[in-house]
């Protein structure tokens, strides 16, 4: 029995963060997570902000999903007016957020590839995405933080030849992911790292309430995006799901919803109606909870607003929380090997950066500050499993 | 004088990530892509700071930071340099209003010796400033005593 | 095996070779495309120093307004280093044509309502003169005259202050912060009750005044250097506070009341007529007592004691130089009894 530190600089992590492996020679049989590298205080300096501040302090809560924040953000702002932006500003939200979710899955699947030490595919990964930041960079300004939604519509239109780069962009990463996903699908020693590793079956993903890629890897078929009323109008969308429930699972998934993004994208720019792409709204009191699906899983933001559009209270659910104390507690126990542990924890797709705006809320309800302490996910107590409309 | 020499034209960094919004990082990691191939200027990329030349920090430093970056700094082997990257790294950015949350900037907790404006910067840019500013850092510097 | 002859056949395929022989720097590496928000750009010239780009700024310190000595201009100057590209005061520049740049930005459009707003201007239609000098002095036509009423343009309005600044009538026209009210509320709160704290200890000075006789006065002064202390505990923004305090002190009235237990005889009448019950009777000493944190200062037990034992004062105040004078006055108000 012997403990292995992993983090918080290592080679195999991305974000600073702490990993303690419990190990019987090689066999990994517990593990704790410690957090606290990242805090920096987001929602405390959202508070008492106008909503146009708040909404470039959302972006930055995390550069690599950095649409889904602000989106979740201003379309709660919309629920609260009750005000439904034109359908030009509707589809060009649904392609950026796609373009979004193309450019993250496949930044997660090449640093997994890195992970388990395929350097080819890994890099080849990181080259495709760079096809999909010069869309996001052409339409919107900045190659990482777009400041595209806005109360009401978007900022800017889109121009003929943009669109036409779009599709020109986008043929060209789908033949290359078909070819990526082939060479997944049939490499020998990646069936090796991947298959029937880091086993989560669906009735532990529903305990820990695992949500986005991970849980639909462990065969859950829900997706915030069915219930979203422009995907629900206009876009014919499934969740894609798998049942294998294995790291091989995780992978695979993330490749099938780059080409159902691919897809609903070409939809979404051949089917773009002319038309304004904004409309005016004020922003009265109110209070809101809601949620969209990040390139992660499910996202939720519930706030109050004040007068004049100012956020008064707020709240962020991201939805690495979830997942990590899924890998933590379920994933990692009988990994074979410690390398495989690091590959586990790649394939939940972790973002430290968004996670970590901890606040400790004690038995009576009373807020206290963060105060650096690690956060030790083992040791709260499971969260008992209610029905719920999944 | 033929260290000196070589060492010019291979450059370790290590990339130190003290909290921002991964904005930083992620540009950094597209400079591995092929498309800007960072080894073919003779920069190689790990996280192991006992082997690296030149630091890459990013991020306003976070609570837990503030002693781990010294410490982080003393086992880089010397001569080293230190980029800072982004807005957050320089002044905290966004984050520093009105708030003790954060320790930023880093030119506060140690020597920092370029600075990479922007949030965030294009990959180009760090590639730009890596290149520009390292290896004349590292021929001028003088031990500390 | 067979993913090792994959990855053969994936170095001989043609296209890979064609690249290879092929291979040069891509110059979209360095080119930025023509939206990229890169950090704007000044021109001085058309600056006409509102401070819009200051207030809406995001991040704190990026922009700061500079006198240029030689134009006698203010205008911005960007900090590269806290800037974070976001152009949103680009967006916000109300000049025409904008006096900041940057890439495309400077195309959205303009007919919504964008800038977040902290102060609210509004113009008071009773204490107008119309002498029309804050119409000369906007700068940007937020202000109309229509009707013999003037009216501020909220979707226009940029918040610079240049309207009070020509405005001859003290509160003609209203600034108002509309940002964090609760703490706001705290601040006043914690005046009053400072005010209230300071007062109270002149108490002997106070009683002494002879009553029903509106010319002796009683003058006091509250320096205000500990409670800044205090206040920026809650909010640590000066401006807001030394505003806040100045609203509050052209306005407030407040009313003291002492309680003078030797002319007391224990007849209980005010016990009675007490709204909130913060005067009781206490049977075991046999003494008629009042709880100054209940009271409401409603003055009804002055007006209802036959032998004088509330005395009612009210005292006003003014902020002069970081000091809240404070002037006492026996209170006009008849007994009934």
């Amino acid at each position: 029995m012997s403990y292995v530190p992993i983090g918080p600089i290592h080679p195999g992590l991305k974000e600073p963060l702490r990993i303690k492996l419990k190990t019987e020679g090689e066999r990994v049989v517990d593990a704790e997570v410690d957090l606290g590298y990242f805090y920096r205080g987001a929602e405390q300096l959202a508070r008492g902000k106008p909503w146009q501040k708040v909404a470039y302090l959302a972006e930055r809560v995390c550069g690599i999903c950095s649409d889904a924040h602000p989106h979740t953000l201003i379309e709660g702002l919309e629920r609260i007016v009750d005000c439904e932006p034109p359908l030009r500003a509707q589809f060009s939200r649904v392609i950026m957020g796609e373009l979004n979710r193309i450019h993250s899955h496949l930044i997660a699947n090449a640093i997994w590839f890195l992970a388990v030490e395929h350097e080819t595919l890994g890099i080849y990964n990181l080259n495709t995405r760079e096809k999909v930041m010069d869309l996001l960079e052409m339409i919107s300004g900045n190659r990482v933080l777009y400041s595209w939604n806005i109360v009401g519509g978007v900022r800017m239109d889109f121009k003929e030849s943009h669109l036409k780069k779009i599709l020109d962009n986008l043929a060209e990463v789908e033949s290359e992911v078909y070819r990526y996903r082939k060479m997944f699908k049939t490499g020998a020693l990646l069936g090796l790292r991947s298959k029937d590793i880091g086993k989560m079956t669906k009735e532990e993903a529903i305990e820990v309430r695992a949500v986005g890629p991970t849980a639909r890897g462990s065969g859950i078929k829900f997706d915030w995006r069915t219930k979203h009323p422009t995907y629900v109008d206009h876009f014919d969308f499934k969740p894609i799901w798998r049942d294998e429930c294995d790291n091989y699972a995780r992978v695979m998934m993330r490749f099938d919803e780059i080409l159902e993004s691919i897809k609903i994208v070409k939809k979404a720019v051949d089917e773009l109606p002319d038309g304004p792409i904004r409309k005016e709204c004020e922003i009265p009191r109110g209070s809101v909870d809601y949620r969209y699906e990040a390139p992660r899983g499910e996202l939720a933001y519930i706030f109050e607003t004040a007068k004049h559009g100012i956020i008064k209270e707020i709240t962020i659910r991201t939805p690495t929380i979830m997942n990590l104390e899924a890998c933590v507690r379920y994933m990692f126990k009988d990994s074979p090997t410690i390398a495989d542990a690091i590959a586990i924890y790649q394939t939940i797709d972790p973002c430290i950066a968004c996670t970590e705006r901890v606040v400790i809320v004690d038995e009576n309800g009373n807020r206290q500050d963060f105060r650096g302490v690690h956060t030790v996910l083992r040791n709260l107590k499971p969260f008992k499993s209610k029905k719920k409309d999944r | 004088m033929i260290k000196e020499f070589i060492r010019k034209r291979s450059i370790h960094v290590c990339l130190v990530c003290t909290g921002g919004c991964n904005g930083c990082d992620i540009e950094v990691a597209a400079l591995l892509s092929q498309r800007y191939d960072l080894e073919q200027y003779g920069i190689y990329y790990h996280n192991n700071p006992r082997e690296s030349d030149a630091l890459l920090v990013t991020g306003t430093v976070a609570k837990q930071w503030q002693e781990k970056l010294v410490e982080f700094y003393n086992k880089v082997p010397e001569p080293k340099a230190v980029v800072a990257i982004g807005a957050c790294a320089l002044s905290g950015g966004i984050f520093q209003q009105e708030s003790d949350k954060v320790g930023a900037p880093v030119s506060d907790v140690i020597p920092v010796d370029a600075e990479v404006p922007g949030c965030p910067p294009r990959p180009a840019e760090i590639a730009i400033a890596v290149l520009k500013y390292v290896p004349p850092t590292l021929a001028s510097y003088r031990r500390k005593i | 095996m067979s993913s090792v002859i994959w990855y053969l056949y994936e170095f001989a395929r043609k296209t890979w070779i064609d690249r290879f022989l092929n291979a040069k720097t891509d110059p979209e590496i360095a080119e930025a495309p023509s939206r990229f928000r890169d950090f704007p750009e000044v021109q001085k010239d058309l600056c006409i120093s509102c401070g819009a780009c200051v207030f809406s700024c995001p991040s704190q310190g990026a922009i700061k307004l500079v006198r240029d000595e030689e134009r006698e201009n203010i205008f911005p100057v960007i900090n590269k280093s806290s800037c974070i590209r976001c152009g949103f005061c680009v967006e916000v520049c109300p000049t025409e044509p904008k006096t900041l740049k940057t890439g495309e930005n400077y195309l959205i459009m303009e007919e919504y309502r964008i800038l977040p707003q902290e102060k609210v201007y509004i113009a008071d239609e009773y204490l107008c003169i119309r002498c029309k000098k804050c119409l000369e002095a906007c700068k940007i036509g937020a202000i109309n005259f229509k009707d013999n009423v003037i009216s501020i343009d909220q979707s226009k309005c940029v918040s610079c202050g240049d309207c009070i600044n020509a405005c001859p009538v003290k509160g003609a026209i209203k600034e108002t912060y509309i940002i964090n009210i609760d703490e706001q509320k705290e601040i006043i709160n914690t005046l009053i009750k400072s005010l209230e704290g300071t007062i109270n200890l002149e108490v002997e000075r106070i009683r002494k005044l002879p009553d029903h006789d509106p010319d002796k006065i009683i003058k006091l002064e509250y320096p205000l250097a500990d409670y800044l202390q205090k206040a920026r505990n809650i909010i640590p923004n000066d401006e807001m506070i030394i505003k806040t305090v100045e609203k509050v002190t052209d306005r407030l009235k407040m009313n003291i009341i002492t309680w003078d237990d030797e002319k007391c005889n224990q007849c209980r009448l005010c016990v009675n007529e007490c709204p909130t019950g913060a005067i009781k009777y206490d049977e075991k000493i046999g003494k008629v007592e009042r709880d100054p944190e209940k009271c409401l200062r409603c003055t009804i037990c002055y007006q209802t004691c036959p032998f004088g034992v509330p005395g009612l004062y009210v005292a006003r105040f003014l902020l002069k130089n970081n000091v809240i004078l404070i002037t006492l006055k026996p209170s006009q108000i008849p007994i009934r009894g």
